[in-house]
């Protein structure tokens, strides 16, 4: 070929080796996030909502802190003591200070709380709505009233993150949305926002230098280019790996699955009060959800560990109560019965139902893991106990309204105790629904039992955390065990990957703590 | 051509206030973004003053005449979802999307217009075959599919290229560029070739047509008839004459590409305004979705006058009136 043209050849073959050069090795230190979803503000206060909790607590701390398993350990707060049931005296740990060198003392627990309670766009009010007021009884003294006891303040005091009082009168809330100033193991280096956070170990936080002295975390929304860029080596860690991608990483001899049940229960919930109810209707067109036996045979009836190893792939744990493990209130002693068709047909038959009834599941097919085919895996199961089951899946957006109007009479849901303490459970779910008081909001399918309800009540009219746990204990047993309020079917498994070096293993709460976490070489 | 630039102006203007009424009224009547704002135990009191602090319970109109004093001003509202000026969002994420969208332009416009002449001049070569038949495929392969498979061979496969992210960057003359920096360069290639695929296998097919037909006319019989270089006819009438078409529509791509690089910018992470758009439209962010829709208006307007000015090169026989 003529002699510029060979020449241009050989310009192009020499530069193109110039990007073959292989990868940087990350150092040691250095940790890299590839993120499902992107912090949305620096301000903690703006929005709840999990990546931007998982960021911000990184770089801030509350007066109280979860550990991996939701036990309330002391954080900004040493120890805290209850002269009486509406008060709650903290005593604060001497000797912190925030990023840029301030000391932290009460003004500043007193400031935060205050804007949590009060500022317009605040997405924490109601995480403080029973505190009446903060008051300072001395530099590292702070004294907090709530309206009515209140059992669980310490753990609603763990999503509360402190800011300080001079940096954010200073500079404002436009600021603060992008620069953090906190007591936290990390500080904000740089935020570029849609492309990374680097956050850099402050040395002189007070439960000492963290052992990854920096941290990327990188926003790779697109399932696919996550989990590509954990096996190409460019990140150690993503959160919210796709099911399908699990057999990948198997493949892959540099990197692992992380994975532990998450808080969230998938459960049945029930019409118990109406006797002409619009989707269950039997021989006599009486609804025959209202007796205790036909609930148990349901729920004897779902073969739960199919669902776990077919419809969930394994990643599911088939539940037996309310809430998993991890949250305080969980009865070690309740197991979930042994999948029984042939019982459940008998209790039918005893119940009056020989020939079964018609039913429909409503389901959301937008909102939890693979919902709309686990609605569609109970039907099939129940069709066999001779339940004529009829699945109906809508967008939440349709769903959630129309539960609330009432509109169901068997639905598949979800719910997630947020704070580590079945009282959410009990209080919202539970409880009788009655709007004065606040209970039951979430009681859709309007159970009731006094004897139940006097035990929740007495549960949240103290914060004697004994007493609580056992009416709690007892609460539970009563409605689940004796009264089938609920069929609890599995706790959704959270699925992460990463890579063999990191030590690290996943928290209950879907949160990241990179104070946690260490890399071996 | 003064009067045609004062013509010209007063247009965008003209063009810039029916988009911003249209996308007001769209963004208004799509949903109630206060709902999104704030947790589900938020009570009906806060959700209230909310949406009175936010001015969202004013009627529309009134809602409008605000946002358009308010513009005139400079001032295109804070973010619902970011607590932020919408127009420093937006600012921050344009010279990354920018950067993609010219690279892959240039790309495109350098690799398409020689292979579009090859395969005019010489129609019977096997490259000829070979690029046409590429073009097909560039034309008909999805955009997110290929960006995906690009990912898995360079960076899963063969490691070669990163598979997400700007990499390292400088601040150049106030905007935060990648491709001064090897590395910024590396993660610019994939994301870049994606887009760039479909624009080449558009531009091949153009210059290839345009060669084609141009080829045929007499000016060009009469040029070689005088004794002119193959070269000089080819590279310096011929091109000249077919450049009309391939202008246009790079400039209606190029804007197409700014606007749209959406599912590009979420396969491989790049930082641009795409990602920050579909985030805001789903999160119901008004400020930012008229403000983001302004400035792309602006840019298209300004594209296509440039686009207006470069003919007048091309052809001396078009005048700007």
């Amino acid at each position: 070929m003529k002699p510029t043209t060979r020449r241009l050849l050989a310009w192009l073959m020499a530069s193109s080796f110039l990007f073959l050069v292989p990868f940087p090795a990350i150092a040691a230190e250095v940790l890299v996030h590839g993120a499902a979803s992107e912090a949305r503000s620096m301000d903690p206060y703006f929005h709840s909502e999990t990546p931007t909790n998982s960021m911000n607590l990184n770089m801030h701390d509350c007066l109280v802190q979860f550990d991996a398993e939701l036990k309330t350990v002391p954080a900004l707060a040493e120890s805290w003591e209850n002269p009486d049931n509406l008060t709650w005296i903290f005593h604060l740990r001497k000797g912190v200070t925030f990023h840029d060198g301030t000391s932290f003392t009460a003004r500043d627990v007193k400031f935060s709380i205050d804007r949590c309670r009060t500022w317009v766009k605040s997405g924490f009010k109601s995480t403080t709505a029973q505190i009446t007021s903060v008051d300072i009884i001395d530099e590292h003294t702070v004294k907090i009233t709530t309206k009515k006891p209140f059992g669980i303040l310490h753990r609603k005091l763990a999503q509360v993150m402190i800011l300080s009082k001079k940096f954010v009168e200073a500079h404002g809330d436009e600021y603060i949305a992008d620069h953090a100033n906190g007591t936290g193991p990390y500080k904000l280096k740089e935020w570029i926002k849609g492309d990374h956070i680097t956050l850099v170990a402050n040395e002189h936080h007070w439960r000492g230098v963290p052992t990854l002295k920096k941290v990327i975390v990188r926003p790779l929304t697109n399932d696919a280019t996550r989990t590509a860029a954990l096996l190409s080596g460019e990140v150690h860690v993503i959160d919210d790996l796709p099911v399908r991608d699990v057999n990948r990483i198997k493949a892959n001899d540099k990197v692992e699955l992380a994975s532990r049940p998450s808080l969230r229960l998938i459960y049945l919930q029930m019409d118990h009060d109406r006797a002409r109810s619009p989707k269950a209707k039997g021989p006599d067109g009486k609804n025959p959800l209202m007796d205790a036996r036909v609930r148990r045979a349901i729920y004897m009836g779902i073969d739960e560990e199919a669902i776990a190893k077919h419809v969930m792939n394994g990643f599911a744990v088939p539940a037996g109560q309310f809430y998993p493990s991890a949250v305080y209130g969980y009865d070690d002693a309740i197991k979930r019965p042994a999948y029984d068709p042939e019982k459940a047909r008998a209790l039918l038959k005893e119940a009056g139902y020989p020939d079964g009834f018609e039913l429909t599941i409503d389901s959301p097919n937008d909102r939890y893991v693979n919902d709309e085919k686990i609605a569609q895996a109970i039907a099939a199961s129940l069709s066999r106990i001779g339940i004529k089951c009829r699945v109906n899946a809508l967008p939440k957006k349709t769903f959630f309204p129309m539960t609330d109007r009432r509109e169901t009479s068997f639905f598949l849901i979800g719910w997630a105790c947020a704070d580590g303490d079945g009282s959410s459970f009990l209080d919202g779910i539970t409880h009788t629904y009655d709007k004065d008081k606040g209970y039951g909001r979430y009681n859709r399918g309007r159970y009731s039992n006094q004897r139940v309800d006097e035990l929740i009540e007495a549960a949240s009219g103290t914060v004697n955390q004994k007493e609580r746990l056992d009416c709690m204990l007892r609460a539970q047993r009563t409605a689940l065990m004796e009264d089938q309020n609920i069929i609890p079917l599995h706790y959704q498994v959270d699925l992460y990957a990463k890579a063999k070096n990191l030590n690290w293993t996943p928290r209950a709460d879907h949160y990241l703590r990179y104070f946690d976490m260490s890399l071996a070489r | 051509m003064l009067g045609y630039l004062i013509k010209r102006i007063l247009q965008s203007v003209l063009v810039l206030f029916c988009v911003s009424f249209v996308v007001f009224v769209i963004m208004y009547l799509s949903g109630d973004p206060v709902e999104l704002l704030l947790p589900p135990e938020a009570t009906e009191k806060q959700v209230e003053a909310l949406r009175h602090h936010l001015g969202l319970d004013r009627p529309m109109l009134v809602q409008y005449g605000a946002f358009l004093r308010n513009t005139l001003k400079g001032d295109l509202g804070k973010s619902f979802l970011f607590n932020q000026p919408a127009i420093g969002l937006i600012v921050e994420r344009i010279p990354a999307t920018l950067e993609l969208a010219v690279t892959a332009m240039v790309l495109a416009v350098l690799m398409g217009i020689p292979a579009g002449m090859y395969a005019a001049l010489r129609p019977r070569a096997w490259l000829s075959k070979v690029i046409m038949s590429g073009s097909l495929l560039g034309i008909s392969l999805p955009v997110f599919w290929l960006g995906i498979m690009l990912v898995m061979l360079f960076s899963v496969l063969l490691g070669w290229l990163p598979s997400s992210g700007r990499g390292e960057t400088v601040v150049v003359a106030g905007l935060r560029l990648g491709f001064p920096t090897l590395d910024g360069l590396r993660h610019l290639i994939l994301p870049a070739m994606t887009i760039a695929i479909f624009q080449l296998a558009l531009i091949i097919r153009l210059v290839r047509a345009g060669m084609m037909e141009v080829q045929l006319q007499d000016f060009v019989k009469f040029l070689k008839a005088k004794g002119l270089s193959e070269k000089r006819v080819i590279f310096v009438h011929a091109l000249k004459n077919i450049l009309i078409p391939v202008v246009t529509i790079v400039g209606l791509q190029l804007g197409n590409i700014i606007a749209f690089a959406i599912v590009t910018e979420t396969i491989f992470s790049w930082p641009g305004m795409g990602k920050l758009v579909i985030d805001s439209i789903h999160g119901l962010d008004r400020p930012v979705v008229l403000a983001y829709l302004l400035i792309v208006s602006l840019m298209f307007v300004f594209i296509n006058f440039m686009v207006d000015i470069v003919y007048t090169f091309l052809d001396p026989r078009i005048r700007l009136k």
